[in-house]
């Protein structure tokens, strides 16, 4: 069981009180498999991803990845998970503006100690980003910088990627080779991709598609 | 991880070089002119007390002949020989300028000052064929002899051992002995042992001391401000580079690096860049210091400390003192933004929305704790006392200054732009408000820069001012002279009445006035008086009301100690009171003084004498000759107070010249900090204006616009800091001042300065505008309209 | 603090006139223009107790262990020096002799010492042989002969008053006077008065103290008394109970075993001299003075005499810090012999 999700709820305050964003999810996704994530803007989707991802905890329930409860694990701890064993594709790339394209592919398989040259390089190349390795990411389009980050998280090679929207910002033709390739990559590494997307025909491509709607999957 | 974590952060610095640059060299500045400003104190300092110990003037007590020409060597020999240590010295004119003989083996500085640290240079001290002189005075000098070049001797003073001296003038007697502070367990009274000698304590002479400490410690305020404003800099930078970094830090964490570690790698990089910057401006203070001080060679071999073994333990001390202040004020500019950080949760989604709310509010915030600041300085200025206080005042001020500056800039352009005709100036009004929040630390630190150096402008000219026109005051007359018996006394008055040379008799006494210790003075009332004499209150009738014992003339140091202000009645004998009729600005002077006539004087002391008299004359030379010749007064009992006037000018003004070269620096630095604050600012700006170019405003209106934005601006903290200078000036003058040493200095005004250091700032904003403008009339419409392809 | 800021470069400047200065003081310099001592020297008294202007460099040199009346015991330094930048007296301030004294009180807790400077020529200090005085300001070192002499000296926190009564004959040194200081012939003429019973009243911060004790005082004048090499002494006087006295001291040389000589002197004023190598010395104990280390016990021997003695400073912190810096206290002595002496040690850097 690479992630586990039981019982969990999360609320978030707001100007009328809180509100129940999740209330009572379960969810057990195994090595190898692809999930996708559906549901209406401001369902949860994102923030079923950020828990499993250990950037936020539950307000009850428990969040196992990789079979580590995240409620046990304090900040480094959870960061140390994030570094090897998750990868997060964010809507927003969360790039780092200050460093190379090239730099921002490797710096999280650097960081998790797992960098190879030759796969970064032949990533880079599956991803149509060879010609840019060496701009800043100011310079790239938003669907080059999507890339960019899909390319940092396939790069560490992690146990379980979680991405948001990842093909959000590309046109539908490039959005099919993205997502070709990241599902090659994906069942190459036998690595597990729980993904959110709006898009009927992306979630079509996943092995399970979840709903999320008033805070329960179905 | 660290190598890594390191590396995304510093990559920030990479890629936005200015803010780097603006960080390092604010910070290297700020450390600069404090260590500079320590330097040329602590040389300064030395200088003068080599100078005061030449002329055994203030410093030490002296022994001079009561009568006759000169101190026989058998007094000399007598007087040490009964255990007391004294030096010889013997002055007299020659080439123009006073040749003075030491004796190197019992003076206890004049070793020091004329040797270099080297066995050789000490043995040119006792060599009887060697002359010693600052450069100038070398240079003036149409003597074929050796001169060596000390630059730390008084100007005009020329130095040699007593014995080429005696050689070069003929002469075989001294002309005082200086009393060395270390006096042995016994000794016979002078009075056994050389009855025609008198001891002059050292109080008894002009003592520049108290006004040069009063100098130095505004010029350590003045040093202390500008490495607050230097902070105040690298405070705006540093909160720049970390407000741009939150992404990247939230982006860190959520790519597997633990927040302890960022924050530690956070702090290394702050504690890297303050060493750098420190010890950059560590070097630059002493460049600084070394090329403001004449002596360029002794101050860098205090920095590198080259050969000169004693001074190794200063070099330390001030690298120490120098990296010291920069790590703490790093410390000081960036704790804040640390403890945010590690305060950050890691998801934050619309955070920059809710800003120009909670902007709003910091400014109202910080606009109630400044206008709080203002009033407790206020309230401190007049009910505090100590020198604590007055320093808190001053912190109170300025502070409280530029806290106010961001609600009060609001406050103006509100009322600017609800005045706007165009629906283009009230756009322009409102962009501008709306650009305050970004642009308030920046203002704020041109308002302290700017202040600081209106203050700092004031208070060095009316420093000068006062100093030059208290010299005036009180070494009007051309000649001083002393003598010792009641014949003599009236043998000179009759003298000079008979030639009509106006003579100012001085019936002295030390003695205690409204319990404070104090100088009774009997004065007969001349012109020179009405003239030179200052009144800090009371009129011209004040010196009829003296001449005709109906009042009495006092110090300020009097009058403030004791409370004591116009029209109240003084007492100055028994059963003897007069009212003050005037308060007497009285600078470099410990104790009160109060002058009256010399009727009244008389009446109050019957057996005093006149023994000093200022003499007015317009050929001293003649004046002397034919006081010698007719009246048998030795030289050493008449004193060439032009001469004093001249070499304290002198020292006082290589003084001044360093402070108005640090005024000009401390400019640079605020329009370099201006400068690069308004570029960094400039940058963020792409996204506000896109909409405007969108809605029809030309890429060239655009830029015209950002360029009269910033002189506005500078115009508003301009105007802001005209009044906060001007306050900071009058806190160092009267309030510090009076704390310190017990007298305010009258504070003038200089408008001309002041308009021509508000030039200077709108001019370095219009500079600071200028580049960015250019940037943006020069932009691609490409990159504008990326604004919108980028929008979140 | 004034003080001792300027004192400093006077030192150098002392130093200064001997062209190519080494080793302490200046006292390896050039002798050229200066008579120099030869062997075989013929004193003739009271008149070589005087000055020696045509040598470059000589002292009065009086050392005393004193104890007051309840065993405490105090050293005393008063020493009077005379250096030359010429060969040759002239009138008044022109005059090339330059003056200077030390006075020390040591007590077990505290070291007190002062200095003086004078120029020849002026009468603020020198030495006259008969009646003898020697002074240098109000200090002086005076009586009616060599013999009978008061000694008096002052700083701002000490002072001294002591009378002095010789109860033996003068000691020569070396070959009857002329002691050699190098193989290389540096020498000087050195003789002594070691047999002084003193007593007098040292002015202590505490208040008066009343003292009595054992005087030593050392004449010796050179033009160059220390070789290149030579960077420092270590001089001892020792007063042994049984009334027998030993004077030895050894030039530490660079690169080589130092220099030593010795007197052996026995009660009733007879001597014996030992060449180098006969006196041996060597340092137990080092004590950290003004950031330096200065052997402060020392084994000391004269096999020759039996003795073989460990000698302890009084107060290990008797540290000159004067112009020129050096060492100079009181010892006490254990071992195959007891008593007390003095202890001299210079050139330590």
């Amino acid at each position: 069981m690479v992630l586990e999700l039981t019982s969990v709820q999360k609320n978030y305050a707001s100007v009328d009180g809180d509100v129940q964003v999740l209330a009572g999810v379960d969810l057990s996704i195994n090595r190898g498999e692809t999930h996708a994530l559906t549901g209406e803007s401001g369902s949860g989707k994102s923030t079923l991803l950020h828990l499993a991802a250990g950037l936020d905890l539950p307000d009850a329930g428990e969040v196992m990845v990789a079979g580590q409860p995240m409620s046990k694990l304090d900040d480094a701890g959870r960061a140390g998970l994030r570094r090897r064993d998750v990868a997060v594709v964010f809507q927003q790339f969360n790039l780092i503006p200050t460093l190379s394209v090239q730099d921002n592919i490797a710096f999280q398989a650097r960081l998790a100690g797992v960098f190879e040259p030759t796969a970064v390089a032949s990533l880079s190349h599956a991803l149509g980003l060879e010609e840019h390795l060496d701009k800043y990411p100011e310079q790239l389009s938003g669907g080059q910088q999507q890339r960019v980050a899909i390319a940092r998280a396939l790069a560490v090679k992690p146990q379980l990627i979680l991405a948001d929207e990842p093909t959000g910002n590309l046109d539908e033709e490039t959005a099919d080779r993205v997502l070709d390739e990241m599902l090659r990559l994906v069942s190459e590494a036998r690595t597990t991709l729980l993904l959110v997307t709006h898009s009927p025909k992306v979630a079509a491509r996943m092995g399970r598609t979840w709903h999320l709607e008033r805070g329960h999957l179905s | 991880m660290t190598r890594l974590g390191l590396l995304a952060l510093l990559s920030h610095w990479r890629r936005n070089w200015l803010q780097a640059l603006t960080v390092i060299a604010g910070l290297a500045l700020a450390t600069a002119l404090w260590s500079g400003v320590q330097a040329i104190n602590a040389e300064a300092k030395a200088s003068y007390a080599a100078a005061s110990a030449t002329l055994g003037d203030g410093q030490f007590d002296m022994l001079m002949p009561r009568d006759g020409d000169g101190i026989a060597i058998s007094d000399y020999i007598a007087l040490r020989r009964a255990g007391w240590q004294v030096s010889p010295v013997l002055e007299a004119p020659w080439q123009g300028m006073t040749l003075v003989g030491v004796d190197p083996l019992t003076s206890p500085s004049v070793a020091l000052l004329m040797g270099d640290g080297t066995s050789q240079g000490l043995a040119d001290v006792l060599n009887q064929a060697i002359l010693f002189a600052n450069r100038d005075t070398a240079r003036a000098l149409a003597s074929v002899d050796e001169v060596i070049i000390r630059d730390s001797i008084a100007p005009g003073l020329v130095l040699a051992d007593i014995a080429a001296v005696q050689y070069r003038l003929g002469r075989k007697d001294l002309s005082r002995l200086v009393v060395l502070p270390d006096q042995p367990l016994s000794r016979p009274s002078l009075e056994d042992i050389a009855p025609n000698l008198q001891l002059q304590a050292s109080t008894q002479r002009a003592d520049v001391g108290t006004l040069t400490d009063s100098f130095h410690l505004n010029l350590t305020a003045f040093g202390l401000l500008s490495f607050a404003v230097g902070l105040f800099i690298v405070h705006a930078a540093i909160g720049l580079a970390f407000e741009q970094r939150r992404a990247m830090v939230r982006t860190l964490r959520a790519l597997g690096m633990p927040l302890r570690a960022l924050v530690v790698l956070m702090m290394g990089e702050m504690l890297l860049l303050a060493v750098v910057s420190g010890a950059l401006g560590v070097a630059l203070g002493y460049l600084i210091a070394a090329s403001l001080l004449p002596d360029v060679a002794a101050t860098l071999r205090g920095l590198y400390g080259a050969d000169v073994s004693n001074q190794l333990q200063m070099r330390a001390e001030w690298w120490a003192s120098g990296l010291g202040m920069a790590v703490l004020g790093t410390a000081v500019a960036s704790g804040l933004y640390l403890w945010q950080t590690a305060q950050m949760p890691l998801l934050n989604a619309a955070q920059s929305q809710a800003w120009g709310q909670s902007a709003r509010r910091l400014r109202l915030r910080q606009g109630a704790v400044g206008i709080g600041l203002l009033i407790v300085a206020l309230a401190l200025a007049v009910w505090g006392t100590g020198l604590v206080a007055a320093f808190a005042v001053l912190a109170g001020l300025l502070l409280g200054g530029a806290l106010v500056l961001p609600a009060a800039t609001d406050a103006v352009l509100r009322w600017l732009s609800d005045r706007a005709k165009t629906a283009s100036g009230q756009w322009f009004w409102a962009d501008t408000r709306g650009q305050l929040p970004g642009l308030s630390l920046a203002l704020m630190a041109l308002l302290l820069a700017l202040s600081a150096n209106i203050g700092v402008a004031t208070m060095v000219s009316s420093f000068r001012l006062t100093f030059v026109a208290f010299l005036d005051q009180r070494l009007a007359p051309e000649l001083y002279l002393r003598v010792d018996t009641i014949e003599k006394s009236a043998a000179l008055l009759t003298w000079t009445e008979a030639r009509g040379i106006e003579t100012l008799p001085l019936w002295a006494r030390e003695t205690v006035l409204a319990g404070q210790p104090s100088e009774l003075f009997g004065i007969r009332v001349a012109p020179t008086y009405r003239q030179n004499w200052t009144l800090l209150s009371g009129d011209g009738s004040a010196w009829d009301a003296v001449a005709a014992g109906q009042g009495t003339i006092v110090n300020e140091q009097l009058a403030r100690r004791a409370g004591l202000s116009l029209g109240e009645q003084l007492s100055v004998g028994p059963a003897t009171s007069v009212p003050i009729v005037g308060i007497v600005g009285d600078y470099g002077n410990p104790l009160g003084q109060a002058v009256i006539a010399e009727i009244l004087y008389a009446d109050i002391h019957p057996d005093d004498v006149a023994l000093q008299f200022g003499l007015r004359s317009n050929d001293v030379v003649e004046l002397r000759k034919s006081l010698r010749e007719d009246l048998g007064l030795s030289e050493s009992a008449m004193i060439n107070q032009d001469a004093l006037k001249a070499f304290s000018l002198s020292v006082f003004e290589r003084t001044f010249v360093v402070t108005a070269a640090l005024n000009v620096l401390t400019l640079t630095v605020a329009c370099f900090a201006l400068l690069m604050s308004l570029l960094t600012l400039s940058d963020q700006r792409l996204p506000q204006l896109a909409p405007a170019w969108a809605l029809g405003f030309t890429r060239k209106r655009l830029a015209a616009l950002e360029l009269v934005r910033a002189v506005a601006l500078a115009l508003v903290v301009s105007v802001l800091a005209v009044p906060v200078g001007l306050g900071l000036a009058w806190v160092l003058l009267s309030v510090v001042n009076a704390e310190a040493f017990g007298w305010r200095l009258p504070m003038f005004f200089f408008p001309g300065i002041y308009l021509r250091l508000v030039l200077l700032a709108l001019v370095a904003a219009a500079i600071a505008a200028a580049w960015p403008a250019w940037r943006l009339r020069r932009l691609p419409p490409i990159q504008l309209l990326r604004v919108f392809a980028n929008a979140r | 603090m004034l003080a001792k800021s300027y004192l400093t470069p006077l030192a150098l400047c002392l130093s200064a006139p001997f062209a190519g200065a080494q080793g302490f003081m200046g006292l390896a310099g050039d002798a050229e223009g200066f008579a120099v001592p030869t062997p075989n020297p013929t004193f003739s008294f009271p008149q070589d107790h005087g000055a020696h202007p045509d040598h470059r460099i000589e002292w009065w040199y009086l050392t005393a262990n004193l104890e007051a009346a309840d065993g405490t015991p105090y050293g005393l330094q008063w020493t009077l020096f005379r250096t030359a930048f010429a060969p040759e007296e002239a009138e008044e301030w022109a005059s090339p002799q330059v003056w200077f004294a030390h006075a020390a009180v040591t007590t077990p807790e505290t070291h007190f010492a002062t200095e003086r400077f004078a120029r020849g020529g002026i009468g603020q200090a020198g030495v006259i042989a008969d009646p003898f005085e020697a002074w240098i300001d109000e200090w002086s070192l005076a009586g009616p002969s060599f013999d009978s002499l008061r000694v008096a000296a002052q700083g701002s926190d000490f002072g001294f008053e002591m009378a002095l009564e010789a109860e033996g004959p003068l000691i020569f040194h070396g070959e009857q006077g002329y002691s050699e200081k190098s193989l290389e012939g540096q020498a000087s003429y050195y003789y002594s008065q070691p047999f002084f019973r003193i007593s007098g009243t040292l002015q202590l911060p505490e208040g008066p103290e009343h003292v009595t004790g054992h005087a030593w005082l050392d004449r010796e004048w050179s033009s160059q008394l220390l070789s290149d090499r030579q960077g420092g002494w270590d001089w001892f006087a020792l007063t042994f109970e049984s009334g027998q006295k030993l004077m030895g001291f050894q030039l530490r040389q660079a690169g080589d075993d130092p220099f030593t000589a010795a007197t052996w002197i026995e009660p009733d004023g007879s001597t014996e001299v030992y060449p180098t190598g006969a006196f041996e010395v060597a340092p137990l104990e080092l004590s950290e003075l003004a950031g330096r280390k200065v052997p402060t016990s020392w084994r000391v021997e004269l096999p020759d005499r039996g003795v073989d003695v460990r000698v302890d400073a009084i107060n290990p912190g008797s540290w000159m810090d004067l112009a020129i810096p050096y060492w100079e206290g009181p010892i006490r002595i254990g071992g195959s012999h007891s008593g007390t002496g003095y202890l001299e040690m210079t050139g330590y850097e």
